[in-house]
């Protein structure tokens, strides 16, 4: 690797942790499609901010970005408390009239301005090594400084903040009624959530922004149930996305934000399949193991229910349970091959015989 | 500005102008209706994730059958979308994370694929300038193939609502009530899915990716100001996205560089804000003017209750009293000065500020009447 492609892969990295710690808090509370809409609409900060500053390299630009972002919350806020409009039509109301805005202001101005607005998309991570600022001998790509200050930031006020943040995100009610006020703490993660955005968004473009930032904490969710352990979880699927995202964008000479992006679906889908206690497949095991589990005290009750009585040898006949208990041939013969092997049942022949560990478990059941 | 006649007759009766302003018309009609119902599920978000996620779907099929073929491009479309809106329900119904979540992560991860295939499509052959207007929309481009297929999709997206009118209706409002009424609600909720779908798909040429979900919600949240009624909030949902759709490419001509789907948008964000603002009854204006109305109703009843009760300290009755004794008996209410005279202007008190203000015979009446419709008993009032 060059010493050009391992500062892209570190933007990647940086951006990927400073994105996922407050997405773990914006998972947590339901509020995920917010930084869809932020990672939007800062684009009419950067606008705005350009039409005030004429400078697209300027602090200003972004600041303003900041503050739309954290204004485009307010505006979501203001319309949900209206009677008639919930949070989501909210949303997806405010963001794209104001991204629409954007839009036609960058094509008014597009003699003067550069910005592409596919570039707002997707970003260009791939050219933030050309954006350098010197340090006396040390040259590092801009994208550091702006990116470490932000993951130093979020961490500081994560770890602050972190009672904080898990009463009002969990019991917003609690909250408040022990003097945290949660809306302020709302309001702090939407501004942090806003500044990150804008920064990372710059580098990465703004759907790897919302991947980055619902994705790694999405997966972690599924993996653990414990928050310090979410949280370390995320760093590190968001590290692992960044850099095999990165070497696949590298062998298939393509987009380093669109791989990223898939890395982290493909992570996702991983988790909700295959998570050791809640995926997709373990509760699909769960469930034909309790099924299997009920059949047998069924199959037990069964014998247990007919022993003595003239019907007993007629039953008992492993053949016979289709019409007795309702069963394919199949399953009866995988229920008394699980009860058999389980010491329930004995099989003879083509006929079941209770065991003594059987009877107990019917007469239990 | 062009003469008023030229201008006329150069665009408004030009055929660019009467293709992009049916296209969006169409679009907005649709959009409309849909949306309506999506809003009303509380399923506005679905939209824009659906949206991204046609992308992969949009560059598969341009690859495989060529970007010029609409009716290609919006069936590989409403493949992916069918599938990202299937992978959220899933996982929002059968994992821990959340619907919020799951709509953000398919939405980011479908449209990385997307990317990943353009640039895999583009390197193959030069179309892909023809696939970049599916991000922003490009209404100008619309060809008479595009208005075809919108127009074709715009038939069939109306027909299926009309035709399930009520147990669409029914699944929005009441799921359960309409389980229970024997609705095959697993049906009938994929078929909406799929309407939803194919609007977004049709309408990804004029307004793009990105903005369609404002082409879902906006109209749908500005026409629930104006009625309680699914139907009238549906037909003026539709309403509102033609309106919008004619207006976005009307001034989309008047300049150059002025793209329609912004315009659109925009356009949609005014109506929806010009709603929510002055609809009659559940607008802010409104809203504002009847609190006031009910505060100055308060202010004067409180007023003529207090006076009441002066009153009926003194045997004779009938007794004024000055601005200030009755302010003293209704602390918390201030400004009494300014009540009487309004009470005297309304016929119910008469007096002047010097000889002090009594009730006249009507406004009594109209006192006891409130008394006794709060079931309040003044002291020494034995009736």
């Amino acid at each position: 690797m060059t010493p050009g492609q391992l500062e892209v892969l570190a933007v990647a990295l940086l951006a990927g942790w400073s994105c996922c710690l407050p997405g773990t808090w914006l998972v947590l509370r339901g509020s995920a499609m917010l930084v869809d809409a932020i990672s939007h609409t800062v684009l009419l900060g950067i606008v705005l901010a350009f039409l005030l500053s004429g400078d697209l390299g300027s602090p200003l630009l972004r600041a303003g970005a900041a503050l739309i972002g954290i204004l485009t919350v307010v505006l979501v806020d203001l319309l949900a408390r209206r009677p008639l409009v919930r949070t989501d039509a909210s949303i997806g109301l405010v963001f794209p009239v104001l991204f629409a805005l954007a839009v036609l202001l960058i094509t008014l101005l597009a003699d003067s301005v550069h910005l592409d607005t596919d570039v707002v998309l997707t970003g260009e991570i791939g050219l933030t090594p050309f954006d350098r600022i010197e340090f006396g001998q040390l040259s590092i790509p801009r994208s550091f400084l702006y990116l470490g200050a932000v993951l130093l930031l979020n961490a500081g006020l994560t770890a602050a903040f972190w009672k904080e943040l898990k009463v009002a995100s969990f019991d917003p009610g609690l909250a408040a009624a022990i003097g945290m006020s949660p809306g302020v703490i709302g309001l702090g993660l939407v501004a942090a959530t806003s500044l990150t955005a804008v920064t990372a968004f710059e580098s990465v473009g703004s759907i790897l922004v919302v991947a980055l930032v619902v994705g790694p904490p999405a997966s972690a969710l599924l993996l653990t149930r414990r928050l310090p352990r979410m949280v370390v979880w995320s760093l590190v699927l968001s590290a692992s996305a960044s850099v095999i995202g990165y070497a696949g964008a590298w062998y298939f000479d393509t987009t380093i934000a669109g791989s990223i992006a898939c890395v982290i679906g493909i992570q996702f889908t991983g988790a909700v399949l295959a998570s050791p206690r809640r995926g997709l497949i373990a509760r699909l095991r769960i469930r034909r193991r309790r099924r299997l589990e009920f059949a047998q005290t069924l199959l037990v009750k069964h014998l247990h229910n007919h022993h003595g009585t003239p019907q007993e040898a007629e039953e008992s006949e492993l053949a016979h349970l289709h019409a007795g208990l309702g069963w394919e041939p199949d399953f009866a013969h995988r229920v008394a091959g699980a009860a058999a092997s389980g010491g329930l049942v004995r099989i003879d022949g083509d006929r079941l015989r209770l065991l003594g560990p059987g009877r107990i478990r019917a007469e239990a059941g | 500005m062009p003469d008023p006649g030229e201008f006329l007759g150069q665009f408004l009766l030009g055929h660019t102008f009467r293709t992009v302003a049916a296209g969006a018309a169409a679009m907005g009609l649709i959009s409309g209706v849909i949306g309506s119902f999506a809003v009303a599920r509380g399923q506005s978000l679905m939209g824009d994730a659906v949206s991204h996620a046609t992308l992969p779907g949009v560059v598969v099929a341009a690859m495989l059958v060529g970007v010029r073929e609409p009716w290609a491009l919006i069936a590989g479309a409403s493949v992916t979308g069918v599938a990202a809106a299937a992978a959220i329900s899933l996982t929002a119904r059968s994992t821990p994370v959340k619907f919020d979540s799951a709509l953000a992560l398919v939405l980011a991860a479908a449209f990385g694929l997307g990317m990943v295939l353009l640039v895999a499509q583009s390197r193959g052959d030069s179309a892909q300038a023809g696939l970049n207007n599916f991000l922003f929309g490009q209404a100008a481009a619309i060809v008479a193939a595009d208005l075809l297929t919108i127009a074709a999709t715009a038939v069939l997206v109306l027909a299926a609502v009309a035709w399930r009118w009520n147990e669409f209706r029914a699944i929005c409002f009441d799921y359960e009530f309409a389980q229970v009424a024997g609705v095959a609600v697993r049906r009938l909720d994929l078929l909406l899915v799929l309407l939803l779908v194919v609007t977004i798909a049709a309408g990804l040429k004029v307004v793009g990716v990105v903005l369609m979900s404002a082409m879902l919600v906006a109209p749908a949240v500005a026409a629930r100001q104006w009625s309680d009624r699914f139907g009238v909030v549906t037909a003026l949902s539709a309403g509102f996205g033609v309106a919008a759709g004619v207006a976005g490419a009307f001034v989309s001509i008047l300049g150059p560089s002025l793209a329609t789907g912004p315009l659109v948008v925009l356009s949609l964000g005014a109506i929806a804000l010009i709603s929510i603002l002055g609809a009659p009854r559940h607008g802010i204006v409104s809203e504002f003017v009847r609190a006031r109305r009910r505060r100055s109703r308060f202010r004067l009843e409180k007023t003529m209750a207090a006076m009441l009760a002066l009153e009926g300290q003194h045997r004779s009755g009938q007794h004024p009293h000055p601005a200030a004794a009755i302010q003293a008996s209704i602390p918390d209410l201030d400004g009494v000065e300014r009540v009487v005279l309004e009470l005297a202007a309304a016929g119910l008190a008469v007096g002047s500020p010097t000889r002090g203000w009594r009730l006249t015979a009507d406004g009594a009446e109209r006192a006891r009447a409130i008394l006794d419709e709060r079931n309040i008993a003044l002291p020494g009032d034995h009736r």
